[in-house]
């Protein structure tokens, strides 16, 4: 198991370094070094640069030396923590993706925790009683979830929300609650506005979700362990979660590495409609504006992100089937 | 190598001669996927396949009898070892060092039909398309006519109604299947025809239909057959010689009559003894039921692969592999065995187990 | 649908015709419905077990043998239903009619596994893969007997002990992608004989296993049917383990018994047509050579079945205005030899 993960992790590295190569592209992507585009950006805007921040800059970023020297300056600085300053925003990077990105979070967890909690118990019921009318009811629901763009959703939950209670924003707390310290009150309080967000971000995977765990289910069903199981007078309620939904499960588990990500992209166009405050769109803006270290930043983190999203789902998987311990 | 090109006595009627066959898959495990072993799924198998006849390719499976035919039509490389091909009086030649090109006109000569009729055919073509589709590749015909003409004859030679031909496969029973996968494979007019359990997934009655029209067919166009099979009883009636493999090699290789009443080798024996015979009289004969598993072609143990399941092994059978050796006198067919004491041991076959019983039981 | 009258379900008292029997299948039919028509799979098929005794049912791909196991434990796919008949089993002093029982009831629950096992072709997929097969032998006991896990786990050990594991204590913890074949097929004995059943039905066992591993599963089969004196029920389409190892025999053809009786009967004198040409299509282990001749064409498609007597298609004694009127009735050509054919009668009123 130990030999496992830490093969899992040394994969991990190329893959890293693979993303921190796309991600110093991006960023000099645009013409010119980016600190003199930094500046023209700001001269354009009015501002005076003070000559010491340039050279700090300069030196920081190894500007004017080898192209590997940058990479590598601009790769230590990231690791350690460093991730830039932000044009658009007139801050350092850190600071805003540090505002940002525990709402994203938030609403990809409270997401992932409604896709599970809604898609797993559908698709087994509609597994279970296949080709019933519910079944083909969530089947075509599961179809619209699917095709339907979030934003769409997005906007409609919001029409629905004015129509009901005269107040078309949403964000994450109450007015009151806002700068208040975390506590009881203040999770209900989120909880009372999360959910739309999430359940607009979770629709697809939802379905998503449905619809595979119908199908591994009908796949599992049929399989002679599960007669004979039946054969030695097990329960059918047993039947069903002991033996095929254990398994039927397993690659559930592993979409939890993808659907991190698939979610935090969902939220970008519900957050932009739902005006939430999160790193979706600051994403956007810094990539509209070409604030280069802002975007690629976010793009690295929701990278490593992933990366660790599968890293723990294939741990999670080893765990709960012994034929991919058994295989290591 | 010379030996194989010029084969004297028995071999010169061969049309394949395969010499030292090896196949070795790498086993790889740890942390870097080091190679830690090898599965030694052919372990130097040398055989001559004669023109005319059935050799068969008996074992369990993992014995390698599957990977052995394989790598007779390159379907697989071997890992070292020869397979000369020959035609008539021309010069043999080694398919292993063959290019692609060159071996698509030897493979013309040699087709496969395998277990499954059910997969090996595909299910969106039709039998038209399936039965000729060799021909077109190999630019064999020149008309659509022709074509149509050529499957018809082929359709004929395997006892379907012609006018079947723009049928798709799922029209037809599991037995009709597999003549049309034999109509496929002898479009091409082989010489060769590898059978890979041709017959195992088949119904007893249907099977008996398939067994008898390749018998006929190998009369009709004097067709040669390696016939890959498992099941005993099936190669006493198809083959006209037997190769009997365990653990990538050839243990015992003989006439097929003298192979089953008169085993030369232990593993022989034991699989004559455990076939299961439709005649309630022999129920209650004495069994040989070997105990263990077929030894793991990953970790195979030493001396002889054989001896942790054999019950005359004694302590040469732990420390020396046993070669093949030629039992019978000159002049008579070949009987070869390789177990040390091939010529001490009196083992029993077909019919003879009864003798044995009587004897026991008086 | 039937000539006789429908059985009315959950029948008050059932009772088994004789009192040394153990099961007693009559007139069994169990067909499945689905969107291309009805599949008679089973149609009308009588046969007894006594206790102890091991009957073989054999045939060909299609002709009902392991529809009719699942109906006697009724563990039908979905679109499979029991139409007509009784499934009478003694189940401690009273007689049931597991036809009669809800599927997934009580009295069906505690019947499985406890009183009829079944073994089934694949032991690979016998288990589920990702339990141990100790956690699944101890959970059948445990469903069946009031005991503590300890004792569970004792008895599953003594289980896998008597099937012949070699290690029995560390087997009990092992996953089947562990075991070796010949291994798994022990385990899944075990796994089928933990509680002990009075009758085991075993759906080809050996079919999908290679010869040496087969003989190891007659002799255990052998074994421990002489250890604990269960029936057994061996569906097979191989007439050599029907020959190694049953005292009876039931060749069946598309739903229909065709022929019944002692093995030494049924293979020594074959008396239907389809028997005899089935016997004649295997190729022998005795030496000399030994012809073989197939019965002519395939199983008809179960769609499209023939009138009549299903084997008149292809029979070589085929009667015309005979066979493919109605079907033959079972006549019984010797003591307990039963054959379905008008060759031996009932065609009297035809011709």
């Amino acid at each position: 198991m130990l030999i496992y993960i830490f093969r899992r992790l040394l994969v991990m590295i190329p893959v890293m370094i693979l993303i921190s190569v796309i991600g110093f592209i991006i960023i000099q992507a645009p013409p010119g070094d980016f600190v003199s585009s930094y500046i023209a950006g700001l001269e354009a805007q009015g501002d005076i640069i003070e000559p010491e921040l340039i050279d700090s800059l300069r030196a920081r970023y190894g500007l004017g030396e080898p192209v590997y020297v940058q990479y590598w300056k601009w790769v230590s600085n990231f690791v350690e923590g460093d991730l830039g300053y932000s044009m658009v925003y007139r801050e350092p990077v850190v600071d805003i993706i540090a505002q940002r990105l525990p709402s994203s979070f938030t609403i990809s967890l409270f997401s992932l925790v409604l896709v599970f909690a809604i898609g797993i118990p559908i698709g087994v019921f509609s597994a279970t009683k296949q080709y019933s009318l519910a079944d083909y009811t969530f089947t075509l629901v599961g179809f619209l979830g699917v095709a339907t763009p979030n934003f769409l959703l997005a906007l409609v939950g919001l029409w629905l929300l004015f129509v009901w209670t005269g107040n078309a924003s949403i964000g994450l707390y109450s007015p009151e609650m806002q700068n208040a310290p975390f506590g009881p009150a203040k999770f209900l309080d989120l909880l009372s506005h999360i959910w739309l967000p999430a359940l607009i971000v979770g629709t697809a995977g939802t379905a998503e979700l449905i619809r595979t765990m119908r199908a591994n289910l009908l796949d599992e069903l049929p399989k002679q362990y599960v007669t004979v199981a039946r054969a030695r007078g097990v329960k059918p309620t047993k039947l069903l979660y002991k033996y095929p939904l254990r398994i039927a499960i397993n690659p559930v588990i592993s979409t939890v590495g993808w659907l991190l990500p698939v979610l935090v992209e969902g939220e970008v166009l519900v957050s932009l409609v739902l005006g939430l405050p999160t790193i979706a769109p600051v994403l956007l803006r810094s990539l509209l504006q070409q604030d280069m270290f802002l975007a690629t930043s976010i793009i690295m983190i929701l990278g490593i992100l992933t990366l660790v999203g599968t890293l723990l789902s294939d741990i999670l998987l080893a765990i709960v089937d012994p034929r991919i311990r058994g295989s290591v | 190598m010379t030996d194989a090109i010029q084969p004297a006595g028995r071999g010169d009627r061969a049309i394949i001669s395969v010499r030292n066959l090896v196949k070795y898959f790498p086993i790889e495990s740890g942390l870097l996927r080091r190679q830690v072993g090898l599965v030694k799924a052919v372990d130097d198998v040398s055989f001559d396949l004669n023109d005319g006849e059935t050799l068969a390719l008996v074992g369990e499976s993992g014995c390698g009898k599957t990977t052995t035919s394989h790598c007779i039509i390159q379907a697989q490389r071997p890992t070292a070892g020869e397979v000369h091909f020959r035609i008539g009086d021309t010069r043999p030649v080694d398919l292993t060092k063959m290019e692609k090109a060159d071996l698509k006109k030897a493979r013309r000569n040699i087709r496969m039909i395998y277990q499954d009729p059910y997969s090996s055919l595909n299910p969106r073509m039709t039998l038209l398309q399936i039965i000729g589709e060799p021909l077109k590749i190999h630019g064999q015909v020149k008309s659509q006519d022709e074509l149509r003409a050529r499957v018809s004859d082929l359709l004929r030679l395997v006892r379907l109604d012609p006018s079947t031909l723009n049928r798709y496969p799922h029209a037809f029973s599991g037995g009709q299947r597999q003549r049309i996968a034999i109509a496929r494979a002898l479009s091409l007019s082989p010489k060769v025809v590898i059978a890979d359990e041709a017959v195992s997934a088949l119904d007893v009655s249907v099977q008996a239909q398939i067994l008898n029209l390749l018998k006929e067919l190998q009369r009709e166009l004097g067709l040669t057959y390696l016939f890959v099979a498992h099941n005993l009883a099936v190669v006493k009636y198809e083959a006209d010689r037997v190769a009997v493999m365990y653990a990538g090699k050839i243990v015992e290789i003989g006439e097929t009559e003298e192979l089953y009443t008169c085993p030369k080798h232990p593993y022989t024996e034991a699989l004559i003894s455990a076939a299961p015979n439709p005649d309630p009289d022999t129920k209650n004969r004495p069994r040989i039921v070997l105990t263990g598993d077929v030894a793991d072609p990953g970790n195979l143990p030493g001396g002889c692969s054989f001896h942790p399941r054999c019950r005359y092994a004694e302590d040469l059978c732990k420390q020396e592999t046993p070669p093949l050796m030629e039992l019978s006198a000159a002049g008579e067919p070949s009987h070869q065995s390789a177990c040390h004491f091939a010529d001490r041991l009196s083992l029993a076959g077909i019919g003879a187990a009864e003798l044995t019983t009587d004897r026991d039981a008086a | 649908m039937t000539i006789e009258s429908p059985r009315e379900t959950g029948a008050a008292v059932a009772s088994l015709p004789s009192d040394d029997l153990l099961l007693s299948v009559r007139n069994l039919r169990t067909h499945f419905f689905s969107r291309e028509g009805v599949v008679k799979a089973v149609d009308g098929v009588t046969f007894d077990v006594k206790p102890g005794e091991i009957l073989g049912i054999a045939g060909e791909s299609g002709c009902g043998k392991s529809v009719t196991s699942q109906s006697i434990l009724r563990i039908l796919p979905k679109n499979g239903k029991i139409v007509d008949g009784q499934i009478l089993f003694r189940y401690g002093d009273q007689t049931v009619d597991l036809a009669a029982e809800d599927p997934d009831g009580r009295v069906m629950r505690d019947i499985r596994g406890q009183e009829i096992a079944m073994i089934f072709q694949e032991p690979m997929t016998a288990f589920s893969p990702v339990h141990t097969i100790g956690n699944q032998i101890i959970e059948t006991i445990r469903i069946h007997q009031q005991v503590t896990k300890e004792e569970a786990h004792d008895q599953a050990v003594e289980m896998l002990r008597r099937v012949g594991m070699p290690n029995p204590a560390r087997n009990i913890d092992e996953f089947t992608f562990n075991l070796s074949g010949g291994m798994r097929q022990r385990a899944m004995v075990a796994l089928s004989l933990a509680c002990q059943p009075k009758l085991l039905i075993a759906d080809e066992p050996t079919t999908a296993v290679d010869v040496t591993i087969q003989a190891q599963m007659l002799e255990l089969l052998r074994d421990i049917q002489a250890d604990l004196g269960m029936a057994i029920i061996m569906i097979t389409h191989d007439l050599g383990v029907i020959a190694e190892l049953t005292d009876r025999v039931m060749i069946m053809y598309l739903g229909k018994e065709v022929e019944a009786g002692t093995v030494e009967n049924v293979f020594h004198r074959p008396q239907h047509p389809y028997t005899r040409g089935l016997l004649s299509s295997i190729p022998k282990m005795e030496p000399g050579r030994v012809e073989i001749e197939p019965i002519e064409g395939s199983v008809p498609s179960p769609y499209a079945m023939p009138s009549g007597c299903k084997f008149h298609t292809r029979c070589t004694e085929f009667m015309a205005g005979v066979c493919e009127k109605r079907d033959p009735p079972l006549i019984e050509v010797a003591g307990g030899h039963e054959v379905s054919c008008f060759l031996y009668g009932g065609r009297e009123d035809l011709e």
